[in-house]
């Protein structure tokens, strides 16, 4: 709050974690200017100008940042890593990294060296359950899929998630029927069906009118398709073809 | 280390929603107006209705066996919709043989020609009546 020179702060908690929510609220009534909000639990929230919209519903638009409108949203990683800098001169070189997972024998938050080894954590959240099928850096949605467990953890691990084989694969892909699920679950208010098709076509300039690059790659879309079609796949592909044509267009 | 690891691009999760169980939701919604009309119609509403959802899923079935070739998807329930559909649409003393050219221009013509499920400009089954 001073390097900011700001006088409020809000700390955000979703309703289903009670027990964070009253320690806090404890926490911070010594402190005046800090207060615990909590928020209905919904997906995708944590996302800073998702939250900035639930906490002080303003919202940041296309192309701003959230200082725009007045904001600066850090997550309790970097509020504690910030912490542990100034008050105790310790650098970053660890974390706290949830494993979890429904196969998993002794899932929890650890806290971890970065640089440690994936398989090294996993054994000491009771290694790697047989029948494994996949390997989450990150949360169901956003995450990423593992090929490697010999890789270090980094300073944005936060989660690992083991996922069993049998849930580990899609489902088969289905013809669009416009039912317009995707479009409702949109965060940004994007048109997932048509930015999947313009993509798929190679129609990247349409798809740039359309704020292609607004999309924040959720998942919410792909998660809500009833005939599980991989939108997001293609609107990353899209997304990225469009950022590289606007930077070649700069160097011309 | 005897796991295979699957890698794709997220999202990992995906919701229960289907478009087999979108389509029978539909038919749930549509199953009062069906009682009523077997209430005021009568048997004419039955034969109807039978007439038109059994002929839509077999002219599908047909078109997707020997004229595509391709995997058969009458089980998604979007031809049982199409079917009912049309059925409500008609009057319920309307001759069977009407009826199953009425899902042959809804299915065939209005349907698959144009790419099946997903890819009709028009809704099947008001191209089938206006057709009749």
């Amino acid at each position: 709050m001073k390097a900011l020179k700001v006088e409020k702060s809000m700390i955000g908690i979703e309703n289903n974690k009670a027990d964070a929510i009253s320690h806090l609220t404890s926490l911070a009534s010594s402190f005046t200017g800090i207060s615990v909000h909590p928020l209905k639990v919904k997906y995708p929230q944590g996302a800073e100008k998702q939250l900035i919209k639930a906490l002080i519903n303003r919202e940041v638009p296309s192309g701003k940042l959230p200082i725009d409108v007045g904001a600066v949203v850090h997550n309790t990683g970097t509020a504690f890593a910030v912490y542990e800098a100034v008050q105790k001169n310790k650098p970053l070189i660890d974390r706290v990294v949830t494993v979890t997972g429904k196969s998993v024998s002794r899932p929890g938050n650890y806290m971890i060296r970065i640089g440690t080894p994936l398989s090294k954590v996993l054994e000491a959240a009771g290694g790697i359950p047989d029948g494994t099928g996949k390997i989450i850096n990150g949360g169901p949605m956003m995450g990423k899929a593992v090929s490697n467990t010999d890789a270090p953890l980094v300073k944005g691990m936060s989660g690992i998630i083991l996922v069993p084989a049998a849930e580990a694969e899609r489902e088969p892909i289905n013809p669009c029927i416009r039912c317009a699920k995707c479009v409702s679950a949109c965060p940004i208010h994007l048109e997932p069906f048509l930015l999947m098709t313009l993509s798929e076509r190679g129609m990247f300039e349409r798809a740039a009118a359309e704020k292609i690059t607004d999309c924040m790659e959720c998942g919410c879309c792909s998660f809500t398709c009833p005939a599980g079609r991989p939108l997001l796949d293609y609107i990353r592909l899209g997304k990225s073809t469009v950022i590289r044509m606007a930077r070649q267009k700069v160097l011309k | 280390m005897t796991n295979i690891l699957n890698v794709a691009p997220s999202p990992h999760a995906h919701g229960k929603e289907s478009t087999r169980k979108l389509m029978f939701n539909v038919v749930i919604a549509l199953i009062p107006a069906f009682l009523i009309s077997v209430f005021y119609f009568g048997i004419g509403a039955i034969i109807v209705t039978a007439a038109s959802v059994l002929s839509c899923l077999l002219f599908e079935f047909l078109i997707q066996k020997f004229v595509l070739k391709k995997p058969i998807s009458i089980t998604d329930g979007s031809a049982l919709v199409t079917g009912l559909l049309l059925a409500f649409n008609l009057p319920s003393n309307i001759p069977v043989l009407i009826v199953v050219i009425g899902s042959f221009v809804s299915i065939v013509i209005a349907k698959m020609t144009f790419g099946g499920l997903g890819n009709n400009p028009f809704n099947p089954a008001l191209v089938g009546r206006v057709f009749m």
